[in-house]
């Protein structure tokens, strides 16, 4: 199993990610000990009206940094797993594991802990990210916004975790080619009731998503957010491992052509 | 185990313990020499503090991985001799994760029992309003102090790759796993001493500052080391021991949320003894395990 998720880790050019990774990292840190965050200035006659970057111009630029990692954190996996199966199905690898004394299912186990193992050490990485961001803010708008990221990080991964569980039995059991068909037609469908949504629906709602009273909506809302904190990953996690038994199930006679 | 075998172990102990030293506290005095405060203004982790102390946490992995880099003993994810980060749940196994889960809160939330128990005064069912809005929230704690100690493991699993990880097995190989025990949470806990000294665990408001702060992270490294080795030998693996740790940081009690602190009446509310009240439990249940533990080494 080692060696399995060694060649994965090999197939997603693991080590250059981890260097890449490793090396931002210890820049952003040299960035945000240089350059510390201020408090919101309030200002107007009342001192309750703020500017969005009134004195923590440093932070406006930094807070981005958290974000935008957290979001490719979550989305890597999902595109990992296409490149994955169409590597091995290049490499006849699944065929080739057949022939090894290995159980029936360590190969479909192998990318399952792969794309686990990938969410866990995005997340970590991403709590990492904040914390470096934390760790010389200021009192400010931008550091309500990652803290709000923060709560929601355990809820996103979960999602990520979620997503991955879909896509695995689909490229497992059709195929890479044929998987990312299926991919492209439900997103494809996707853009395309969006687009309709936004010539004929209602865009009134659009007027009331207001980035402050989401963050304002977290901090009233503290037992909400920890129930999703706690059912999130637990329902996520046990889908998952549903997802892995399904795969098994459906993978459990495919012997000839494994690999086309 | 010969004495070369023994001779090479020490060796290859000694150059992780260098490395882990070094790194840690090179990055703990870098933050302590320039006179940064641990807490902010609220008397609450500052940012920088925090950071401080999770990337602290992630020092003895690195040093596992530079010192196997000089070793030479590879980076084998499983079996005798490895990272133990491969995952078995079969013969049982399986029970002592969701014992590294749930003993945490056990032991924690009889802690604060005690000390409600011996303060009854500091019992205070409104006490929670100053910490959460929401009652509903001191009751969820646990349960997302149990997720997001599982989930976000990584710092305990930084900490666990090199002390359980690595050192412990080589502590038993060298002198059994009695003395080993010992040693290794004494080793452990003075590791912890720069950030002892800037208040991290204790503060810094205490008699016999930071001497007592000192001896008091040893005591509690030895009897948590014990629970953590116990759970690491057990599975052969230090996903438990991860588990553990991030569950336990996290604090996992109810019961924390009804006592206020300033009415602990004395001699309680001296930080030594209401550590050692908070941590009775912990220290039975380690004691409990490692009899067990010598018990079963010595029928085997």
């Amino acid at each position: 199993m080692g060696g399995m998720l060694y060649k994965d880790f090999l197939a997603v050019k693991g080590k250059k990610v981890l260097i890449i990774v490793l090396v931002c990292t210890l820049l952003f840190i040299a960035l945000r000990l240089a350059l510390p965050g201020a408090d919101m200035v309030k200002t107007g006659e009342t001192g309750e009206e703020t500017s969005f970057a009134d004195g923590n111009m440093i932070d406006a630029f930094l807070w981005t940094v958290p974000f935008l990692f957290a979001l490719a954190g979550i989305g890597l996996p999902a595109v990992w797993i296409k490149g994955l199966v169409a590597q091995d199905e290049k490499n006849k690898i699944r065929a080739f594991t057949k022939s090894l004394p290995f159980g029936k299912n360590t190969y479909i186990a192998s990318k399952y802990i792969f794309l686990a193992v990938a969410v866990y050490a995005a997340m970590s990485m991403e709590m990492i990210w904040c914390e470096i961001f934390f760790s010389r803010s200021g009192d400010n708008s931008f550091t309500d916004i990652v803290k709000t990221l923060q709560s929601f990080l355990i809820i996103l991964s979960s999602a990520s975790l979620f997503i991955s569980g879909i896509e695995l039995p689909f490229f497992l059991t059709l195929g890479s080619k044929k998987a990312t068909g299926v991919k492209s037609a439900i997103l494809e469908l996707l853009f395309l009731f969006v687009i309709g949504w936004f010539f004929f629906g209602n865009l009134d709602i659009f007027e009331k998503i207001d980035l402050f009273n989401m963050i304002e909506w977290t901090n009233t809302h503290g037992f909400e957010i920890n129930m999703m904190i706690v059912l999130c990953p637990v329902i996520a996690s046990i889908l998952y491992f549903l997802s892995y038994k399904l795969t098994c199930a459906i993978n459990r006679n495919r012997e000839a052509g494994i690999d086309e | 185990m010969n004495k070369a075998q023994k001779q090479a172990e020490t060796k290859n102990l000694l150059i992780y313990l260098g490395i882990t030293f070094a790194i840690s506290w090179a990055m703990f005095f870098s933050f302590i020499m320039p006179g940064n405060s641990f807490f902010d203004e609220n008397g609450s982790l500052s940012g920088i503090g925090n950071l401080i102390c999770t990337l602290g946490m992630l020092c003895p992995a690195l040093g596992v991985i530079i010192t196997r880099f000089i070793t030479k003993e590879g980076f084998k994810l499983s079996g005798e001799g490895s990272m133990m980060l491969g995952i078995d749940l079969k013969n049982r196994k399986y029970i002592f994760y969701i014992l590294a889960i749930l003993l945490p809160w056990v032991y924690t939330e009889l802690g604060y029992a005690l000390t409600a128990a011996l303060s009854p005064g500091a019992f205070d069912k409104d006490f929670f309003a100053g910490v959460t809005d929401d009652a509903r929230n001191a009751y969820m704690f646990p349960l997302m102090a149990i997720v997001s100690g599982v989930f976000f493991s990584f710092g305990g699993l930084g900490e666990e790759l090199g002390w359980r990880g690595y050192m412990m097995p080589k502590l038993i190989n060298i002198c059994g796993t009695g003395k080993a025990v010992i040693i290794g949470g004494i080793i452990w806990g003075i590791w912890h001493w720069p950030l002892t000294y800037v208040g991290h665990n204790f503060g810094t408001d205490y008699r016999g500052y930071p001497w007592v702060g000192f001896a008091g992270m040893a005591f509690l490294c030895v009897f948590m080391g014990i629970l953590l080795t116990f759970v690491t030998v057990k599975t052969g693996s230090v996903w438990p021991a991860a588990i553990l740790h991030a569950v336990n940081n996290a604090q996992p009690s109810i019961i924390q949320f009804f006592i206020n602190p300033e009415k602990i009446k004395p001699p309680f509310d001296e930080t030594a003894i209401s550590f050692l009240i908070r941590n009775l439990p912990l220290t039975i249940i380690a004691v409990l395990v490692f009899l067990l533990f010598m018990r079963k080494k010595k029928s085997a």
